[in-house]
């Protein structure tokens, strides 16, 4: 009799199988682990987790890591990835000429126009023109009605306010006559006076109608055709704003414009192409897709793109003690992304939304030192270590316990830094593929378009639900049920979109509603994890035809997201696969393929 | 139908505020939040009682579930909801220490009760001064300045969180 421990180091976890081995080869399986991997995967510092993982998976038997006859190590697939995100358009307005955001309350409703007026000049002009006035933050709203409303009986017409506290509903509250006003202004000082200017507050419920109309706002300040091309992106940025100013600048010059963001040159066997990132990502997959076999990918040096994959491959280089110039770029996905960007001279703080593509790219190079860890990790713990299968062998054997499989059958591990599938026919013959692009990029696209600049939070949205804390003893789920508590909820948690962590709630602090920031979520999901999982079943399916592949079986943590199985069921389900989460030994679920399958191939090999 | 309706009509929802001999104390920032949130108030006079205690039946007595009390023997402004068990007001501002722009923020807050909007917690909703001039050159920032708000960032953080649930940054 022997016991054996399978130890599975991935990128983000290491996880142990343990079992006992009886007199003719036959293993029963004792306990399993998961812990946190320590360090990059494939370097020294692995060692530590293992051995925590070790002890975790002995503890409930009783046994003492001495008792350990064998360990086995997976060999792992050398493969790191890296995202970078890549602005392709910036807004810029150069001169201040827009205020659109979202007050809470702005004051009034509808639209005024006029010229803009410092508060403290209006008593002293005495022209009928209509004005816009101007109220810093040193005067009290009392002070500022009252004003406004001694100029109108003086005669003058008063058509709108920029205000600059959150005083828009109480000073509207004391005018004689209501006028839209928008409030919140942090910037009032860089507001310019005497320009022709429209102030637009929509009723509650709805945004803005005029001020995000390129036409609307030509017909407000007389701009020929050439200055309307010219307001298209301030237009843009206050499309779905519920109030926005909008002042007409001598010198207002807005202009979008292209960054350029480098070149990538995809290298195939025979052929070479390239494409300029900033065509977007369509066209960076499409290219990809026409480029096969592919052999390298290449970025022009000195751009975001040159220097991501340099960063890439150096990290690579050192990891595997190997030349730089050896290393290469193997695979990349692209996806279109949004990223918020400062107005440049905006009065209140306002962004838009700047077109980006995100990237992930992949280095694969001949083997991790997996056998200096082994080595490492026999002399720590004074049991013998073997290096045993590859990875994506080991994850089928693994794979195939689950109840209600055979071969042929795929595996799709989606990771956090690689998407990997594998395939294995009736013959017992495997393939298997390594992509760029998982959960890391997920997060970071989800980071971005939500502007959190967050990594941890955007971690958490990323793996649990949302909810609308809507009293202060229910929560709303995103699924539309409604769950009470005992006891109040924190009340920094009222009234806002949290994320049901694993700790309790997290507050969001942002304006997006919880619709919005699942479809972030869901996009984000889909445009990695749905598009990964597609490619890399074509790139192992018999002649590429995923209609082929009969099971698919999910594996990994990512199997465990609450949406992701669904996603990629729903995708595969056009194929007729079927497509299900993992059921390791018909109780680990998705985790644990790898360490059980080390240990099956060692006993398998060894029966023979 | 008809009758049920009518016998509250004469309720008129609004945020309901007791004060108890507050003869010198100046509401009107609280009834401010209020009004640029757009919830009505009612006000009503108690010739005794403690805050926490009033407030609570104010909450009771108001349509919207929300209630306000304020005491001038304590010195005490308290917010509170129905459904908050009495012992536990949602906040408790003490007079003699609170400046004016907390009074207000109560109101905005007791509005925001109402509406199922996140509270005001801190002096971020509320600009009052012109913030720091346009960023022209960025000013001389010393390391030791930033070493201090880095510091003061991460205690407020680390109150925030640590009253909350235990968070650490797992890694």
């Amino acid at each position: 009799m022997a016991y054996i421990a399978g130890v599975d180091v991935g990128n983000n976890t290491t996880e142990v199988a343990l079992a006992e081995i009886d007199g003719r080869g036959n293993p029963r399986f004792l306990s399993s682990s998961t812990v946190r991997t320590v360090g990059i995967k494939g370097t020294l510092r692995n060692a530590m987790g293992i051995i925590e993982a070790l002890d975790q998976a002995l503890q409930p038997t009783g046994l003492r890591r001495n008792q350990l006859d064998l360990v086995l190590l997976n060999e792992a697939t050398p493969v790191i990835g890296d995202i970078a995100m890549e602005t392709i358009t910036e807004t810029v307005i150069t001169e201040s000429a827009m205020i659109g955001h979202n007050p809470s309350t702005p004051g009034g409703r509808g639209l005024g126009q006029g010229r803009t007026i410092a508060l403290d000049q209006l008593s002293s002009s005495s022209n009928h023109q209509p004005y816009i006035v101007i109220v810093p933050g040193e005067v009290e709203f009392k002070d500022a009605a009252a004003q406004i409303n001694a100029a109108r009986e003086r005669g003058l017409t008063v058509a709108g306010a920029i205000v600059q506290k959150d005083d828009g509903v109480l000073i509207n509250n004391r005018l004689d006559q209501r006028v839209p006003i928008v409030d919140e202004v942090k910037h009032i000082d860089r507001v310019p006076v005497g320009m022709p200017a429209a102030v637009e507050v929509a009723q509650p419920g709805r945004t803005i109608e005029r001020l995000c109309n390129p036409y609307d706002i030509a017909t407000l300040f007389h701009l020929d055709s050439e200055d309307t091309k010219r307001v298209v992106p301030m237009a843009r940025a206050l499309m779905g704003t519920r109030s926005a100013v909008v002042i007409k600048t001598p010198k207002g010059d807005i202009e979008q414009r292209r960054i350029p963001a480098g070149h990538i040159t995809l290298v195939g066997h025979k052929q070479k192409a390239e494409v300029p990132v900033e065509e977007g990502a369509d066209a960076i997959m499409a290219k990809l897709a026409t480029i096969c076999p592919l052999e390298e990918i290449r970025a022009e040096a000195g751009t975001n793109v040159g220097g991501m994959f340099e960063q890439v491959r150096k990290v690579m280089a050192e990891l595997t003690d190997q030349p730089v110039s050896t290393i290469r770029v193997q695979d990349i996905i692209a996806v279109d992304t949004f990223k918020p960007q400062q107005v440049l001279g905006a009065l209140a703080g306002e962004f838009a939304m700047g077109n980006a593509v995100g990237l992930a790219a992949m280095v694969q190079t001949q083997k991790l030192p997996m056998q200096r860890l082994a080595r490492k990790l026999e002399e720590e713990i004074a049991v013998k270590v073997m290096v045993g299968g590859v990875e994506a062998e080991m994850a089928i054997r693994g794979a195939l316990t689950t109840p209600g499989t055979k071969p042929p059958l795929a595996t799709l591990d989606l990771g956090g830094g690689s998407t990997d599938a594998s395939i294995i026919n009736d013959a017992g013959e495997i393939r298997s593929v390594h992509l760029a692009g998982a959960g890391d990029m997920v997060t970071l696209l989800i980071d971005t378009e939500l502007g959190l600049n967050d990594h941890e939070l955007a971690e958490e949205i990323k793996k649990h639900p949302l909810a609308k804390v809507e009293t202060l003893f229910h929560m709303r789920h995103e699924d539309g049920s409604v769950q009470f508590f005992d006891k109040p909820l924190d009340p920094r948690l009222f009234g806002r979109v949290v994320v049901l962590g694993d700790r309790g709630p997290i507050p969001l602090d942002t304006n997006h509603l919880l619709a919005q920031i699942v479809a972030v979520r869901q996009g984000a999901k889909k445009k990695v994890f749905v598009r990964n999982a597609l490619r890399a079943l074509e790139r192992v399916a018999p002649a590429g035809n995923i209609r082929l592949i009969h099971f698919v079986v999910l594996v990994g943590g990512s199997g465990l997201d609450f949406e992701i199985p669904k996603m990629i069921s729903d995708a595969l389900f056009e194929y007729g696969v079927v497509t299900g989460r993992g059921n390791v030994r018909g109780s680990e679920g998705p985790r644990n393929a790898v360490a059980t399958g080390l240990v099956l191939a060692h006993t398998q090999h060894r029966g023979m | 139908m008809a009758e049920y309706a009518s016998s509250y009509e004469s309720r008129r929802p609004a945020v309901c505020l007791v004060a108890v001999r507050a003869k010198g104390i100046d509401l009107e920032p609280v009834l401010w939040g209020l009004e640029e949130e757009g919830i009505p108030v009612e006000m009503q006079e108690a010739a005794q009682g403690k805050s926490v205690g009033l407030a609570k039946e104010a909450a009771h007595a108001s349509p919207l579930n929300v209630g306000i009390a304020v005491s001038g023997v304590e010195q005490t402004i308290v917010l509170h909801h129905r459904d908050l068990p009495a012992d536990q007001p949602l906040f408790v501002i003490d007079l003699r220490s609170a400046p004016v722009k907390e009074l207000r923020r109560l109101g905005i807050n007791a509005a925001r009760l109402v509406k199922a909007e996140p509270l005001v917690l801190n002096d971020k909703v509320t600009p009052d001064l012109p913030e720091q001039a346009p960023q022209k050159a960025s000013p001389e920032v010393s390391d030791e300045l930033v070493g201090r708000i880095v510091e003061s960032v991460l205690a407020e953080l680390a109150k925030a969180r640590g009253t909350l649930w235990k968070k650490t940054a797992s890694a």
